[in-house]
């Protein structure tokens, strides 16, 4: 049997801050959850080699910041992703609001492909954005729509699982790095004095 | 249980066995210095403070931990600035307007980095060091309300605290004196300046490293992918903590040039590794994100940055001017492709008229009547605007 094709694509994590981006990604690559998570300054870049039925998806992620003073950063990070994962926190409506314009001006922008809305902090208590009114919003935009706990690591694996199957899969390789890395090698900013 | 630092930090990544070695032996000069250190701070004892050559010499050498509270003060020229009964009318400014949609968003803003803001430290894990915290950022938020909050701040404010233990006081002012020595517009609404910096940052790496440049273009990396935490937080979170204050000692003696020297070093010292990966057809990206977080060897990374020839000041300046204009087009860009412009592309006008006047000239400057309307431009705080010294006078003549 021939050996399964690699492809790589850039990912992008966007969100209002606090939402739990960085913690959504730290799930998923380490598996690990801090209560108390250093908050991004600028940007952490990680990596992570997925095995699907037919092929290898290897993500390389972005994991951005959220203030909105931080926000002309964010093209750089978007601009050449053919995924990006807009994360709101339910027990907070304006994150939603927030999301919803990620949302527009990823598509304003044309080149995201796959768009997924995380409604993120699923664990938590009182919800203040009805997933009745997100899953239209998400369906009416053509965005995967997703509950997730990073903290009790409810859909994280299948949220980064369904983006995965959802990209295009031709060549020639759609991400704009070409140099490829070896899977498994730790990255991110996020090193120095961290809790975990 | 994972080993601290001597400040309380977890050492993570774990020091090679170089640093190791290293991080004992630097135990042993510190004593040495300390010695030195004591017999000139007791004969400077009750004179009025001047920083000699003697004394900036061994600044560069790094500042005994527990002198640096009166040493970063002196140097910060805080005697001549402190108002007594400032701090506690900001708290009390902020306690009465919370309710103002643009306070309140920025204090909301200070709330949510309190439990982020080196969540592994025990000062920070206590309800007293968050009070703390939170209490620096009010006042600055209240004093500066066009800048706001800034996410990062809370790292500067943090490590002020660690100097001022339990004096949320001194740790605002000292932050607020520290932070009139950076560009104005580092900390704005949309971080202007800390753009231009990283730009100056590329450009210097063109001219001084010109294969890590080219490695750059060739991994379509960029300086903002990696250099924004260096600068916004004055390498505070990104770095060992004794290299945070050895380079932080060097901020408050002889001011914001030496981050890119700094920076500059940095990528120096791991040119080697860099260029090792690029040849093994590896992404450098990791590599220049994780160089500053082992950075254990201070003493190397300093002697390094202090080594570099030809490093004038006036070459800054210039390269600041060039990146000013190519930091307006691409925020301008950036700007327009924006939904909900409003309130921030409002503030950018007022900082490129400003800038455009000013010709990247250090913030200093800014107070001798370029500007008309000083209380518009954003990063002004009109007690710290008077130039102070000469050198400074004639820069903005
Ligand atoms: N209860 C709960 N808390 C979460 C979850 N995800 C993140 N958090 C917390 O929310 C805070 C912000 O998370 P962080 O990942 O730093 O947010 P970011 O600013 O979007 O990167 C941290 O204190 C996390 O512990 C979650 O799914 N459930
Ligand atoms: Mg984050």
């Amino acid at each position: 049997m021939a050996e399964p094709k690699t492809y790589s694509y850039k990912l992008v994590l966007l969100g209002e801050s606090a939402v739990g981006k960085s913690s959504l990604v730290l799930r998923f690559v380490r598996n690990v959850f801090c209560e108390y998570q250093e908050s991004t300054i600028g940007a952490a870049y990680l990596t992570k080699t997925l095995t699907l039925k037919d092929c290898i998806v290897k993500l390389e992620i972005w994991d951005t910041a959220g203030q909105e003073r931080y926000h002309s950063l964010a093209p750089m990070y978007y601009r050449g992703a053919p995924a990006a994962i807009v994360v709101y926190d339910i027990t907070n409506r304006d994150s939603f609001e927030r999301a919803k314009d990620w949302v527009r001006e990823l598509q304003k922008s044309g080149g995201v492909g796959v768009i997924a809305l995380a409604a993120n902090k699923c664990d938590l208590e009182p919800r203040r954005v009805p997933a009745s009114e997100a899953e239209a919003y998400a369906e009416d935009s053509g965005c995967i729509y997703m509950e997730t706990s990073a903290k009790n690591n409810i859909n994280v694996a299948e949220l980064f699982q369904q983006i995965a199957i959802k990209l295009p899969k031709q060549e020639p390789e759609p991400s704009p790095v070409v140099i490829l890395e070896k899977p498994n090698v730790p990255g991110g900013s996020d090193g120095g004095k961290k809790c975990c | 249980m994972a080993a601290r630092d001597p400040y309380g930090f977890i050492l993570d990544p774990v020091p090679s066995p170089k640093d190791a070695e290293f991080l004992r032996a630097y135990e042993e000069i510190k004593k040495r210095r300390l010695v030195k250190w004591q017999k000139v701070m007791g004969e400077m004892k009750g004179k009025p403070f001047i920083r000699t050559n003697n004394l900036k010499k061994m600044i560069r050498k790094g500042i005994p931990h527990q002198y640096r509270p009166q040493m970063w003060k002196d140097l910060l020229q805080y005697s001549q600035y402190y108002t007594p009964g400032e701090f506690e009318s900001l708290l009390r400014h902020a306690q009465e307007h919370r309710d103002e949609p643009r306070l309140g968003q920025a204090l909301r803003d200070v709330e949510m980095d309190l439990d982020r803001t080196f969540p592994g430290h025990p000062a920070f894990a206590s309800p007293a060091g968050q009070a703390a915290l939170r209490s620096v950022l009010t006042a600055l938020v209240v004093l500066r309300p066009e800048i706001g909050y800034c996410q990062g701040m809370s790292f500067l404010a943090a490590t002020l605290l660690l100097v001022y233990p339990g004096q949320p006081e001194d740790a605002f002012w000292t932050m607020r004196l520290l932070t009139a020595r950076l560009p104005a517009q580092f900390y704005s609404a949309n971080m202007f300046d800390v753009h231009v910096e990283v730009h100056v940052l590329e450009d210097l790496i063109q001219q001084r490293l010109g294969a890590i440049r080219r490695l750059m273009r060739a991994n379509k990396v960029e300086g903002l992918h990696f250099a924004v935490q260096w600068y916004v937080c004055l390498f505070a979170n990104a770095m060992p903590m004794e290299t945070v204050f050895r380079i932080w000692d060097l901020v408050v003696s002889e001011g914001d040039k030496i981050l890119h020297r700094v920076a500059i070093a940095l990528l120096k010292l791991n040119r080697a590794e860099l260029l090792d990966r690029a040849e093994k057809k590896e992404f450098i990206l990791p590599t220049l994100l994780q160089i500053s977080a082992r950075c254990y060897n201070c003493e190397t990374l300093i002697k390094t940055a202090l080594g570099l020839l030809n490093f004038k000041r006036s070459t800054i300046y210039t390269l600041r001017a060039a990146a000013s204009e190519t930091v307006a087009r691409e925020l301008n860009t950036v700007a327009q492709r924006r939904t909900a412009p409003g309130l921030i592309a409002g503030q950018r006008r007022v900082g490129l008229r400003g800038r455009r006047a000013c010709r990247g000239q250090p913030a200093a400057c800014w107070c001798r009547g370029l500007i008309p309307e000083p209380n518009t431009r954003v990063g002004a705080d009109p007690i710290l605007s008077r130039p102070k010294s000469r050198a400074q006078r004639r820069a903005c003549a």
